[in-house]
């Protein structure tokens, strides 16, 4: 399975938007693919404890939430609108 | 009952705004602008560049409005609420962000305006940099 991963504002300074693959699953756990974007991007691994996650654009609080296939999976710095 | 959420990297056209939120049963439209200002903590701002997770943001407004619109008694008196977020670069002085909701009477159109301006800060995944006299930095 390929999932996609997006950054924003400062974290694109530490990572452009990438792809993790994973061999042999269908889905898996969101708190799985947050530990593969620390492995894949060390130095993101310092924000990951202040940033919010979206899944398909919907935040998720939800470690355990299902991951599948071509989702799309958003790192999100506080945000600043207005 | 009409709404209108847009994402944009152009001017926003007040006049557009209102036109679409006017309609012979609102007697009140009620309009908010933020307006990028010439300082912010004490530093001389340059220009202030925008940046959106766009169909995530519309998404997020989307939801907003409709909490929003739910939590207000009177809500069959909102007609249509209008939203445009600028994205790119702004100068000081322009307009980063309009609010426009029609209603029968104003005081919901006040009060859901208000409201969903507060919600968008908190949610709505936008960020800014800031260019200041004194350097540069995600806000």
């Amino acid at each position: 399975m390929q999932v996609k991963i997006l950054t924003f504002a400062n974290l694109k300074e530490y990572s452009n938007d990438f792809t993790i693959e994973i061999e042999g699953k269908e889905s898996i756990a969101l708190s799985i693919i947050k530990q593969k974007i620390i492995a894949e991007k060390p130095a993101l691994e310092k924000f990951m404890n202040n940033i919010a996650f979206a899944v398909n654009q919907t935040y998720s609080k939800n470690d355990n939430q299902e991951i599948n296939d071509l989702d799309e999976i958003a790192l999100i710095p506080p945000v600043a609108g207005g | 009952m009409k709404n209108e959420i847009k994402i944009i990297n152009h001017s926003i056209e007040i006049v557009k705004v209102r036109e679409f939120l006017r309609n012979n049963r609102s007697g009140a439209i009620v309009i908010f602008e933020g307006v990028v200002r010439e300082f912010n903590k004490g530093e001389k701002i340059k220009n202030i560049t925008y940046e959106a997770y766009e169909a995530m943001a519309i998404k997020e407004i989307t939801k907003i409005l409709n909490e929003q619109r739910k939590k207000l008694t009177n809500n069959n008196e909102i007609h249509s609420i209008c939203i445009h977020h600028r994205v790119g670069k702004l100068n000081v002085g322009e307009t980063s962000i309009i609010i426009g909701v029609s209603s029968e009477h104003r005081e919901q159109a006040f009060l859901l305006c208000s409201n969903i301006m507060d919600q968008i800060k908190i949610s709505v995944p936008i960020w800014k940099f800031e260019m200041s006299e004194n350097g540069t930095y995600w806000v």
